[in-house]
């Protein structure tokens, strides 16, 4: 391909995005008009700021709390909140402030990872689907049907039954295999209006290769909605997560995880008696989720230029 | 319609053989089966090579699978590895609390949400309508599971107003009308563990639909020709905001019963979900099939109670 015909693709890729209301405003892409309304968005922004305080907490936990989250000390089980112990120790003298500090780490981790490989997934599936159309998207479709037919954390339970045990990056894999249909729904959407759009009809006239017009046509088209889906979909994946291991399926002990923290509650004693070993991880997958939650809706007005909120 | 709804029923067959080959291919990669997991050494070996051939376990997989498809669709769900009773014996015996359950919810989620929704969108941007939003928000973002315990904590332990676990009280021998009110008093708490996430996501949906319905221009006109306020609000707008939550009925049908796993686990309640996981935790395959299966078809059929309905409220989709 030569330098010249480069020019001539990456002018439309600009244009169409540009809706009535972003007239006078001219010489911005679509995304940095995207983020400007972003901004603007107050719950958003506090979104993000929850999250990078949450992220903070949890990435500079070694240097907060003041004891290893995996040392039990027997003589100090469960210990009531103090001085040392924050949020008091565990039934094996843990103390739960650090695990609550190092589990934010996990259920981080578990949330992003599983986010990109499921929009990994179901974002190639749902563009192969959406552009090559016919028995190929025909036959991806159907494995969609049956995947949304069975509630992801059905299909995990039905997994975890069966892997003799679990590690995180088991539990990551997993969790991307079993919910990438949505994700995949959205970009195929995507990819059959974008299909007959006119510059990538060009892009195909000139002779591009279909790698070349997915990826460098059609995908920063679809940007918008795939960024969506991605952020709220991580919501999710933290909170299904915590589900799991508070039910025993998740990542195994003594991986500190607010979900295998929240499994103490599980026991009447736990639960009755000491709220403030399972109230804080609560709280935090709670404000996190809702963090992220904000975001994706802000994100969602920004790119929806239809939505005509604030 | 008829012939849209026997399609539709017939495109369900595929998907359905689909889950149950893929179950079934999940379970013949498991490590070891029902029985290796409870060895005695007081039991005789033979015993459990009697029971591996009693439940077919001894024969191929493909073997396996059509036996066990052609009893599923004769009807015979097969044999608990653990229980050793029919497993459809076990689904008859709890599938009553998970309906019980479900219907429950079903009405906490319209008689909390719809009136609370409406009540938002008619005085938008006011104190109630930012703490009702704020509280849905975070009813969307809180995981079921530590709702539940949260209720337990708050309204079992704190307050002691309603148990916390199981269907009715253990030996009151209640009966009658005490029987049904003692019931009640049991299914508060999981019900609205089971609902907080339709009660929010419904009160969003209602508000932004009534919302959007006054500013119609069919309301203008009601007002402008001298319609008492009450009037346009019940004939004008709610007749046309409310009507698409109708659709969202059979969408619930499949989420309710799914959900209900994690609540009845949490309840002990002894519903579908709570069977589903004790078969998890014991690998009783049987009782795993045929649950996920009886899962898989209430969400299908429930999607096409929602397609179906979507056509009844709103004349305007044609099934052909």
């Amino acid at each position: 391909m030569s330098s010249s015909a480069e020019v001539i693709l990456n002018q439309p890729e600009q244009g169409p995005d540009l809706k009535p209301d972003s007239k006078g405003k001219k010489g911005k892409s679509p995304l940095q008009l995207a983020l400007r309304r972003f901004v603007r968005n107050r719950m958003a922004v506090a979104g993000i700021f929850i999250l990078l305080a949450v992220t903070l907490l949890s990435v500079c936990a070694p240097l907060i709390a003041k004891h290893n989250p995996y040392t039990s000390d027997l003589y100090n089980t469960d210990a009531r909140p103090d001085g040392n112990h924050w949020l008091g120790t565990d039934d094996t003298g843990r103390d739960a402030f650090s695990r609550l500090l190092y589990g934010g780490r996990i259920s981080l981790l578990i949330g992003l990872m599983t986010m990109m490989f499921t929009v990994l997934i179901g974002g190639t599936l749902g563009a192969i689907a959406g552009y090559y159309g016919k028995w190929v998207d025909m036959i991806i479709m159907r494995a969609t049907d049956v995947l949304l037919t069975l509630p992801t954390l059905l299909m995990f339970l039905f997994l975890a039954s069966i892997l003799e045990k679990t590690s995180l990056w088991v539990l990551i894999i997993a969790l991307a295999l079993t919910s990438w249909a949505t994700t995949a729904r959205i970009v195929r959407g995507q990819f059959l209006s974008l299909r007959e759009r006119e510059y990538v009809l060009s892009a195909r006239a000139i002779g591009c290769s279909d790698f070349r017009i997915i990826f460098r046509h059609m995908i920063p088209n679809a940007l918008g909605p795939i960024i969506v889906n991605a952020t709220l979909l991580m919501a999710v994946m933290i909170s299904v997560e915590s589900a799991l291991s508070f039910l025993g399926f998740g990542v195994p002990e003594p991986t500190p995880t607010w979900g295998n923290m929240l499994n103490g509650a599980r026991n009447i004693r736990v639960l009755s008696q000491q709220p403030w070993l399972w109230l804080p991880p609560g709280m935090m997958i709670v404000i996190t989720v809702l963090a992220i939650n904000f975001i994706g809706d802000g994100l969602r007005d920004a790119f929806d230029t239809r939505s005509s909120r604030r | 319609m008829t012939t849209y709804i026997l399609r539709r029923l017939l495109v369900m067959i595929p998907v359905l053989f689909t889950i149950s080959v893929i179950l079934f291919t999940m379970i013949q990669f498991a490590p070891g089966d029902a029985f290796t997991g409870q060895l005695d050494p007081n039991v005789d070996a033979r015993y459990y090579e009697e029971m591996r051939q009693r439940f077919g376990l001894d024969k191929s997989p493909v073997e396996q699978y059509f036996l066990w498809a052609g009893n599923f669709v004769k009807g015979e769900l097969g044999i608990s590895f653990r229980h050793k009773i029919p497993v459809s014996e076990m689904i008859s015996g709890r599938i009553g609390n998970t309906f019980f359950l479900a219907v429950c919810a079903l009405i906490l989620t319209y008689v909390l949400a719809i009136p609370l929704g409406i009540y938002s969108a008619q005085h938008p941007y006011g104190k109630v309508d930012y703490t009702l939003t704020g509280a849905a928000f975070v009813g969307l973002s809180m995981p079921s599971f530590f709702a539940g315990i949260l209720l337990i904590y708050l309204f079992a332990f704190k307050v002691r107003w309603f148990p916390f676990s199981g269907t009715v009280t253990a030996g009151a021998g209640y009966e009658g009308i005490a029987l049904w009110l003692d019931k009640l008093h049991h299914v508060v708490l999981p019900a609205l563990t089971l609902a907080i996430i339709n009660i929010a996501s419904y009160m969003r949906y209602t508000r932004a639909s009534v919302l959007e319905a006054k500013q119609q221009d069919y309301v203008r006109t009601a007002f402008a020709k001298g319609v008492p306020a009450p009037l346009v609000l019940r004939r004008h707008v709610l007749r046309n905001a409310l009507l698409p939550l109708v659709t969202l009925f059979g969408l619930d049908l499949g989420l309710l019963f799914s959900g209900a796993v994690i609540t009845e686990t949490i309840f002990s309640w002894p519903g579908l979900g709570q069977l589903l996981f004790e078969a998890v935790v014991n690998r009783d395959y049987p009782i795993l099939m045929a649950t996920t299966m009886l899962i898989s078809v209430c969400v299908l059929v429930g999607n096409l109670v929602a397609d179906i309905l979507y056509g009844v409220v709103d004349p305007r989709i044609r099934y052909d």
